[in-house]
């Protein structure tokens, strides 16, 4: 491996693996998506170099993959910058899901809102059992704007998302898998090696075919009839 | 809290000017029990911010005969499927026939450890007309809808809850009560602007996903709602959301 420290914003780092690019997101104490930090996940992901076959997300804070959005600003922010902001938040989840190879989230922890928006982005979640998913929006009076409605109900259907969605429920790893918002369990604190073997994995295979059918997945609506 | 009424269906006595609709399909024929239910959904008092829909085990299993009643159930069902409210489904025992049906125009299904779901469908006798088809494809994709539909099979609790045709189990209909009026106590607008726009992720493309959400963001935000949600979180207290009533 050869380690790089991202260098715009302390809380980023990206590992290099051979063709697999690691995206560790350590900004303690929860991985609150600020501005500042949101970006640098954009960028970090914009940096991962040519040749690279795969991509995991992960976050290097104990029990936490990432709490989402910073509520406090939200609170005290003006309409037009925080209209800006879930741009943002849209720019940056969709880069995962536009990238031209497959994207891997590795949720050790707490993957709530924000978090839950940007592992949807992702092709695959690798979930330890007992961590909490969710999206709470609702329960404070927004919604989630940054394009989880549209990916949440694509990847499991209208059944389980609109009663996720609107309850604003918290749901465990393995609850996540039973539902197929998550495909694949790892013990807690084996998830990101279990993500980063994956990947080596997919990283073995034909990179052009890998492209071609990770971009016709995700180009297709998958549960309209 | 107001002076309450004793409830008919043994539920629990609720509150006058209660936020929480529970409404209970009626007997006869499903197409007459689907207009009488239009019609009190139609009338909620305007307080009215969740609906408890009482689904009963032995609801009718008939079906539209000519082509007005196709339309008179498709349009029923939609418009039970676009309450602007957040909706809960309560099975009983059994869920078939037009209880089926309703079941997946609501948001959250919740049932029974016993329950035992069937698709109205030919094996079954009946034909899923009314929306039913492309509502369980959605709500559950076309690897368990399929077989569902043209097979007719029975399907019992865990497997329910596993592919969605439920979304909870509940140990009696007091809890059911309870996750409505928890639904009843959240942000209104926020509510219906996800539904409406989870509701509409089935069919339209993704880019024009993203501009909705993004523009159904913007307005929520702009309520006093979302101000009240987001500043109790960042102050660490409970949020009072408003209804249209101003309660």
């Amino acid at each position: 491996m050869s380690g790089v420290a991202f260098g715009r914003h302390p809380g980023v780092h990206v590992g290099l693996y051979d063709a697999v690019a690691e995206i560790v997101m350590d900004s303690a104490p929860v991985n609150a998506f600020d501005r500042p930090f949101l970006e640098a996940v954009g960028e970090a992901l914009a940096s991962v170099p040519a040749g690279t076959r795969a991509v995991v997300v992960s976050s290097a804070v104990p029990r936490i993959f990432a709490a989402g959005g910073d509520i406090p600003y939200m609170a005290r922010a003006d309409l037009a910058d925080q209209v800006s902001y879930v741009e943002l938040c849209q720019q940056v989840y969709g880069a995962f899901e536009q990238v031209g190879v497959p994207t891997i989230a590795a949720v050790d922890g707490a993957c709530l809102g924000g978090g839950l928006e940007l592992a949807l982005s992702c092709d695959i979640r690798v979930v330890a059992p007992g961590v909490r998913l969710g999206l709470p929006e609702a329960t404070l009076g927004i919604l989630a704007g940054g394009g989880a409605i549209h990916r949440i109900v694509r990847a499991v259907g209208q059944a389980p998302a609109r009663d996720l969605l609107l309850s604003g429920r918290r749901i465990t790893g393995a609850e996540a898998v039973d539902i197929g918002l998550a495909s694949r369990l790892a013990e807690p604190g084996r998830v990101t090696t279990a993500a980063l073997e994956l990947a080596a994995e997919i990283a073995a295979a034909d990179p052009a075919a890998v492209a071609a059918v990770t971009r016709a997945a995700r180009s297709v609506l998958p549960v309209g009839p | 809290m107001q002076a309450s009424t004793p409830d008919p269906r043994g539920v629990a006595p609720r509150p006058a000017r209660d936020p929480v609709a529970v409404v209970e399909l009626a007997a006869g024929s499903a197409t007459d029990a689907l207009t009488e239910l239009v019609a009190t959904l139609a009338a909620l008092p305007p307080g009215t911010r969740a609906v408890l829909l009482r689904l009963p085990s032995d609801a009718a299993v008939d079906r539209p005969v000519d082509e007005d009643s196709v339309t008179a159930w498709q349009q029923a069902l939609s418009a039970v499927e676009d309450l602007p409210l957040p909706t809960v489904a309560l099975l009983a025992d059994r869920c078939t026939g037009v209880a089926f049906d309703l079941a997946l125009c609501c948001d959250v299904r919740v049932a029974p450890g016993t329950v035992v779901v069937r698709a109205p469908t030919p094996a079954a006798g009946a034909l899923p007309v009314g929306g039913t088809v492309a509502r369980l494809v959605r709500a559950v994709g076309q690897g368990v809808a399929r077989d569902l539909l043209i097979t007719g099979r029975t399907v019992e609790a865990p497997e329910a809850l596993a592919w969605g045709l439920v979304t909870r189990l509940v140990p009696d209909p007091a809890a059911a009560l309870e996750l409505a009026a928890s639904l009843a106590a959240l942000s209104p607008e926020a509510l219906a602007a996800t539904k409406r726009l989870a509701l509409g992720a089935s069919q339209d493309s993704f880019a024009a996903g993203l501009a909705a959400e993004l523009s159904l963001w913007r307005t929520v935000r702009a309520g006093a709602n979302a101000q009240e949600g987001l500043s109790a979180f960042a102050e660490k207290r409970d949020p009072r959301f408003t209804g249209p009533d101003g309660r």
